[in-house]
C-alpha cells in the first residue's frame, strides 16, 4: 500500500548484484509519527534496502522517497529530512564523543548557540557525561551506538533510519533506546528500523513488516498482531 | 610446526592469496612496484657506473676513494634501514593489534610474537640491503676487483643477512624503548625520538663529511694516503669497515668479529623484547584506556568555517603512525639536502654542474614530496573508513567532501614548501624566486593530483592501514602519475636553466600542460566521487 501523505515511500524497489536480485519489486509506505519495525532473517535483504532508501545504493529499478523528496534526484534535499544509523555504528576513533555531537551539528547548518544547547540536552539521555569527552576508539560498542544516535537526534531529522540499533545495548539503555524513538514519533518524526529481536520490535513499533528473501511478505499493525513470533515463524518457513 | 614458523607461513599464505581476487589488477600494481624499482635501481648503476669508471682510471687512489664510497653507501643505507626497522617496530604494534590480541590469548609461548615480527622484518630488511646495494657492489666488482664472482657474491650475500640481522635488532630495540617511553611521556617521547635522529644524523654526516676530505683534493700523492688514513670512517675500530673490507677484500677474518657481534646484540635484543613485550603492550594499553580526557575542540569545530576540513585534519594529527611517518620522511629529506649541501662543498662546481645540480634537487625534492604525499594525502578519503556510512548520508555534496581532502593536501605539503625555500636558499640559486614559484606549484599539483585520486575509488575497508590504501592499484597509478608529472616539471626547468637567458616564459607550455593534467584529474575525480553510490 503506497500512501500520498507518507513521510516514507518504497515503490517498486529492485536491487539486482549481477543477475541476483537482492530486493524484488518492494513497495511500502510509512506514515508520518509512526515507528516501523522491519523483521526479517540474515540475508533478506534489510540492510540493503535501507541503503537505497539512505542513497548508499543506487537501486536497480523502483524509487525511495522520504518526505516527499527521491533520493536519487533530490539528494541533498532527501538526506535533510533524515538521519541513518548503519549497523555498523562507527564514528571517527580519533574524535571524542561530544566533537562528533559537534560535527554533526555544523554540517547540519545548525548554529552554534544551538548545538552547544542540544549536546548538553542530549548527553544526559544515556548518562554519557563521563564518557563524552573520551575518543570514540575507545568506546565500547554500546558507547558508539549512543553517540551516534545522539548525533542523529541532534540533527533534528523528520525521519529516523536505523539499521540494527540495540546490538551491543545493556538492558536499561535499550529502554531508554525504544522509549526515545516513541518520543520522537510522538513529535511528529517517524522511524523505520530493523531488527532481529521480536520483543523489542512488539514494544515499541506500531508496524511491522516482514522481509524475506528480498520481498516485503507481511505488512502489518503491531497492536493487532500480539503474536509476532508466530507470524515472524510462519512466513520464514512459508518461504 | 614452530609457532614463529606457523605465523611466517600464514604472512606468506596472506601474500598469495592477495593475489587471488582482482589479480589483473594486482599483477598491475605489482608491475607499477617492479618499474619504480627498476628505475631506481638502474639510476644508482649508471650513477655508480660513471663513478667508478672514472675512479679505476686513478689507480691507488681511484680504489680508495671507491672504496669510501662503497662505505658511506653501506653506512647511510645501514642508517635508514635501521631507522626504517624502529618505524616499522612502532607501526607493527599499532597497526596489528588484533592480532597480537589474539596470540594473546592463544597458548603460545610470550617470546612468539616479537620472534614472529623479528623473521619478518630480517627479510624485509634484507631484501632492502641486497636490492639497494646491489647496484654498488656490482659496479665496484665490475671495476676495482678481479677474483672468482661467485665466492664474491656468496659472500656478500651472507654478509648481507648479517648486517639485517643487526639493523632489525638495533631497530627494533629503538623501537621498544621509543615505546617504553611513550607510556610514560607520551608525545615527549615522540619529540625526543626526533631530536635525536636528527642528532644521529648530524654526526653520521660529520663522520663521512670531516673537513680533512677536503684536503683530498689537492693532496700530493704521498699526502693522499696519509690524510685518508686519518679520516674517521678510515678508523680501524669502526665495525662498519670490517665489513666493507670483508666484502672487498674476500676476507673472512674482517667477518668474524661484526658477525659474532651482531649475533650477539640479536639474541640480546630477542631476549629484552620477549621479556618486556607483555609488559609494554598492556602499558599501551592502559594509555589508551586511561580514561583521562583528552583535549577536545567541539567549540572549535562549531566555529570553524569548514568543520570537514578540520576534522580531517584531526585525523591526521590524532594518530601516531601518521605523525611517525610524516615526521620521519621529513627526516628522511633533510638527510638528503644535506648531504647534497655537505658534498657541494667538497668540490668546485662548473656552470652546467650546478643548473644539473638544481634540477636533480628539484626533482629529488618533488620524489620525496610524493612519497609523503601518497602515504598522507592519497588515503585522506579512504580514512573516512567504516563512518564512510555517516558522512555520505549526511546532507553534504561529495563535491564539498572532495575539496576538503584537497584542501587539506594543500596544508600538509606546506613543510615540503618550507623545504624548497631552505634547499634554494641552500644551493644558492641565481633565480630563486622563479625556481620557488615553480617549486610551489609543482607541489601544490602533487598534492592535488594524490587526493583526487586518492577518491576515485577510495578502500574504506583498509581505512586503518594507509601502506595498503597507498600501495594499492590506484596508488600505484597515482605514482606514476606524479613522476610523469615531476620528470615534465624537471625537463622545463632544465631547459630554462641550461639556456642560461633567464628566459622563464619558456616554462609556460610545461606549466599549462601539468595544470591541464591535474584539472582533468581533479574534474575525473569529482564526477567519480558521485558515482560511490553504485560502487558500494
Amino acid at each position: 500500500m503506497v500512501s500520498q501523505n507518507s513521510s516514507v515511500t518504497i515503490t517498486n524497489l529492485t536491487k539486482k548484484f549481477g543477475t541476483t536480485a537482492v530486493i524484488q519489486n518492494v513497495s511500502f509506505s510509512i506514515p508520518h509519527s509512526t515507528v516501523y519495525a522491519l523483521i526479517g532473517p540474515n540475508g533478506a535483504g534489510k540492510t540493503t534496502l535501507l541503503k537505497m532508501l539512505v542513497g548508499l545504493l543506487y537501486p536497480t529499478s523502483g524509487t525511495a522517497e522520504i518526505e516527499n523528496h527521491n533520493i536519487v534526484t533530490e539528494t541533498i534535499r532527501t538526506k535533510e529530512q533524515f538521519a541513518y544509523i548503519s549497523d555498523d555504528p562507527s564514528g571517527y576513533d580519533y574524535l571524542s564523543g561530544r566533537e562528533f555531537l559537534a560535527l554533526t551539528g555544523k554540517l547540519r547548518n545548525i548554529t552554534p548557540t544551538e548545538i552547544e544547547k542540544r549536546i548538553k540536552e542530549l548527553v544526559p539521555l544515556f548518562s554519557m557525561e563521563k564518557h563524552i569527552d573520551a575518543r570514540m576508539g575507545e568506546y565500547s560498542r554500546g558507547n558508539r551506538e549512543k553517540v551516534v544516535f545522539l548525533a542523529a537526534l541532534l540533527g533534528n531529522p523528520r525521519v529516523l533510519i536505523i539499521d540494527e540499533p540495540i546490538v551491543g545495548l545493556d538492558p536499561e539503555s535499550i529502554t531508554i533506546f525504544g522509549e526515545s524513538l516513541r518520543k520522537f514519533a510522538e513529535t511528529g518524526g517517524t522511524v523505520l528500523f530493523t531488527t532481529h529481536i521480536l520483543s523489542f520490535a512488539k514494544q515499541y513499533a506500531d508496524m511491522i513488516g516482514v522481509l524475506v528473501n528480498g520481498k516485503i511478505v507481511y505488512e502489518g499493525e503491531t497492536a493487532k498482531n500480539n503474536d509476532i513470533e508466530r507470524i515472524y515463524k510462519d512466513f520464514v518457513k512459508e518461504s | 610446526m614452530n609457532p614463529q614458523l606457523t605465523l611466517f607461513l600464514a604472512d606468506v599464505k596472506e601474500i598469495k592469496s592477495w593475489f587471488k581476487n582482482e589479480a589483473v589488477g594486482k599483477l598491475f600494481v605489482v608491475l607499477g612496484f617492479a618499474v619504480v624499482f627498476i628505475i631506481v635501481l638502474l639510476t644508482i648503476y649508471v650513477f655508480t657506473e660513471i663513478y667508478f669508471r672514472t675512479l679505476s682510471t686513478y689507480q691507488q687512489f681511484g680504489i680508495l676513494a671507491a672504496r669510501y664510497l662503497f662505505h658511506t653507501g653501506f653506512l647511510i643505507l645501514f642508517f635508514l634501514i635501521t631507522t626504517l626497522s624502529s618505524f616499522s617496530f612502532i607501526t607493527f604494534i599499532f597497526s596489528s593489534r588484533k592480532k597480537i590480541e589474539n596470540l594473546l590469548v592463544l597458548p603460545l609461548s610470550i617470546e612468539t610474537i616479537p620472534l614472529w615480527y623479528f623473521l619478518r622484518s630480517v627479510i624485509v630488511s634484507f631484501l632492502l640491503f641486497a636490492l639497494f646495494l646491489f647496484p654498488l657492489v656490482i659496479s665496484f666488482y665490475r671495476h676495482f676487483l678481479h677474483g672468482e664472482v661467485l665466492s664474491f657474491l656468496l659472500l656478500y650475500l651472507v654478509m648481507l643477512a648479517v648486517v639485517s640481522l643487526l639493523s632489525t635488532a638495533i631497530g627494533s630495540f629503538i623501537g621498544y624503548l621509543m615505546l617504553r617511553c611513550y607510556t610514560r611521556y607520551k608525545k615527549l617521547s615522540a619529540v625526543g625520538g626526533a631530536a635525536i635522529l636528527t642528532g644521529m644524523s648530524y654526526f653520521l654526516f660529520r663522520m663521512i663529511f670531516p673537513s680533512e676530505l677536503k684536503l683530498l683534493y689537492n693532496a700530493s700523492s704521498d699526502k693522499f694516503e696519509m690524510i685518508y688514513n686519518s679520516l674517521p670512517l678510515s678508523n680501524a675500530l669502526i665495525p662498519s669497515l670490517w665489513v666493507v673490507r670483508g666484502i672487498i677484500e674476500e676476507n673472512i677474518f674482517f667477518l668474524l668479529p661484526f658477525l659474532s657481534g651482531a649475533v650477539l646484540i640479536s639474541v640480546l635484543v630477542i631476549h629484552v623484547l620477549s621479556r618486556g613485550f607483555r609488559d609494554m603492550y598492556q602499558q599501551l594499553g592502559n594509555v589508551s584506556g586511561s580514561g583521562s580526557s583528552p583535549r577536545t575542540f567541539d567549540s572549535f569545530i562549531v566555529k570553524t568555517k569548514n568543520p570537514l576540513l578540520y576534522k580531517d585534519w584531526l585525523s591526521i594529527v590524532r594518530v601516531p603512525q601518521e605523525i611517525g611517518y610524516g615526521g620521519f620522511l621529513l627526516i628522511l629529506v633533510s638527510l638528503f639536502f644535506l648531504f647534497i649541501s655537505f658534498s657541494q662543498r667538497f668540490s668546485p662546481v662548473t656552470f652546467n654542474q650546478r643548473s644539473e645540480i638544481v634540477v636533480f634537487s628539484f626533482i629529488a625534492l618533488l620524489f620525496f614530496a610524493t612519497a609523503y604525499t601518497l602515504r598522507i594525502v592519497f588515503p585522506l578519503m579512504a580514512r573516512e573508513g567504516r563512518a564512510a556510512w555517516y558522512i555520505f548520508t549526511l546532507p553534504i555534496s561529495s563535491k564539498h567532501t572532495l575539496q576538503s581532502k584537497i584542501l587539506l593536501g594543500i596544508l600538509l605539503i606546506m613543510p615540503y614548501v618550507l623545504f624548497s625555500l631552505a634547499l634554494w636558499m641552500m644551493l644558492k640559486v641565481s633565480y630563486p624566486l622563479e625556481i620557488t614559484g615553480y617549486s610551489l606549484f609543482l607541489l601544490l599539483c602533487i598534492s592535488i593530483v594524490n587526493a583526487s585520486m586518492g577518491a576515485i575509488y577510495p578502500n574504506f575497508h583498509e581505512s586503518e592501514n594507509a601502506e595498503k590504501i597507498s600501495t594499492s592499484g590506484m596508488g600505484i597509478l597515482c605514482l606514476l602519475i606524479s613522476f610523469f608529472l615531476i620528470t615534465l616539471g624537471g625537463y622545463f626547468l632544465n631547459m630554462v636553466l641550461q639556456n642560461n637567458s633567464g628566459n622563464w616564459l619558456s616554462i609556460i607550455p610545461g606549466i599549462v600542460m601539468i595544470s591541464g593534467i591535474t584539472a582533468g584529474i581533479y574534474f575525473l575525480s569529482l564526477k567519480l566521487t558521485r558515482k560511490y553510490l553504485t560502487i558500494w
